[in-house]
């Protein structure tokens, strides 16, 4: 997508990134762990992921520009728009985009959620299993597995988005998201960046909350 | 003439409707027993939250559908429903078969067990606790040697 009114700029900060590489590595192993039974370590992933969706939503509002929500989350419109036109506004994610990640990390952060309080009845609980009744633990355990084919679904779904954009519009949205940095107009300013610092922060805060509650609940 | 053509299409499909018949009946023993612990599953979560609330009747009507279940296990693995690839039942179902069927006797032992406590005046909380437990060792028992993933 070399044109000579482009130009490489840095869009995506490193805890995105990393936040991104490490989801990507986590979700196929919550599913091969749960197929193959391994409940310990599905639910020390699941934990794990859990504190990931839980600093993303804290980044997605004290982030870099382009992770923060305000910046990418436009609405309907900015679709319609989107698709009419092929110009997304922002940098970083375009509206469809926008969709995908709000979609993908709610049913995460419900699937993560769940997963706290599921039982498989028999002899594995999740770590809150026991501050529900059975019949509750139940009812999520099955939410649970419903919203894990729904993940797997989503994943596609990015997946095929991913290469179709690549393929329809020229752009490669993969590279950057290792790199962090896209070809974008001359001319466009250069998002702001919150230190990595402060991601670091909310990412051990997040964890040493979740370790206090399995602790003391 | 139309007469004979209806009546030869009819037997047609009549006749394509026996022999799928066996095809159809061939899924059923795998849904049924998918469903089945499943809802064994649910059961016993209700039996826990019973005993927890003193609710005997519920702890002995369940442990009664358990039973049930239980007694239908073996005669719902047959030789021709394996499963597909997904499918959680493990070779060594048809490789140990007598054992699995003796299994799957503990099964229904234990829940009857489970239901014969719950029916007697008085029973206290650790006694169909323990016995919930001995039905939960039976599942445990099984799926060890012949569930895949567990």
């Amino acid at each position: 997508m070399r044109i000579t009114n482009m130009h490489k700029m840095r869009v995506w900060d490193l805890p995105t990134r990393l936040f991104h590489w490490t989801l990507f590595a986590l979700i196929p192993l919550l599913f091969m762990t749960a197929y193959a039974g391994r409940m310990d370590t599905h639910a020390a992933i699941g934990q794990a992921v859990l504190v990931l969706v839980m600093f993303r939503l804290a980044w997605g509002f004290c982030g870099s520009q382009t992770a923060r929500f305000i910046d990418f989350v436009k609405g309907p419109s900015a679709i319609r728009s989107y698709l009419a036109t092929g110009q997304s506004e922002t940098l970083g994610h375009n509206p469809l985009g926008a969709a995908m990640v709000l979609a993908l990390l709610a049913t995460i952060l419900v699937q993560a959620l769940s997963g706290l309080f599921s039982s498989d009845g028999i002899g594995f609980d999740g770590p809150f299993a026991h501050l529900t009744s059975s019949v509750a633990s139940d009812a999520v355990t099955r939410l649970h597995v419903a919203l894990a084919y729904l993940l797997a679904g989503l994943v596609v779904i990015h997946v095929v988005a991913v290469l179709l954009h690549w393929k329809l519009h020229g752009e490669n949205l993969i590279v950057p998201m290792f790199s962090g940095k896209k070809w974008v107009q001359a001319g466009a300013s250069e998002p702001r960046f919150t230190h990595t610092v402060a991601a670091f922060a909310i990412f051990v805060t997040t964890a040493v909350l979740l370790f206090i509650a399995r602790k003391t609940l | 003439m139309k007469l004979r053509t209806l009546t030869f299409r009819s037997l047609l499909v009549a006749g394509l409707m026996t022999g799928l018949i066996p095809t159809v009946h061939a899924a059923d023993p795998v849904n049924e027993r998918i469903e089945g612990f499943k809802e064994s599953k649910h059961g016993i979560a209700r039996i826990e939250d019973a005993i927890q609330k003193g609710d005997l009747s519920t702890v002995a009507n369940q442990a009664r559908l358990l039973t049930i279940f239980a007694e239908k296990i073996p005669g719902l693995y047959p030789d021709y429903a394996k499963g597909g690839f997904f499918s959680k039942a493990k070779g060594e179902i048809w490789a140990n078969f007598p054992d699995f069927s003796q299994k799957a006797k503990a099964f229904q032992v234990s829940s009857q067990q489970l239901e014969a406590s719950a029916r007697v005046n008085n029973v206290g909380v650790g006694a169909l606790t323990q016995r919930l437990r001995a039905v939960k060792d039976s599942c445990t028992s099984c799926h060890r040697q012949y569930k895949k993933g567990f």
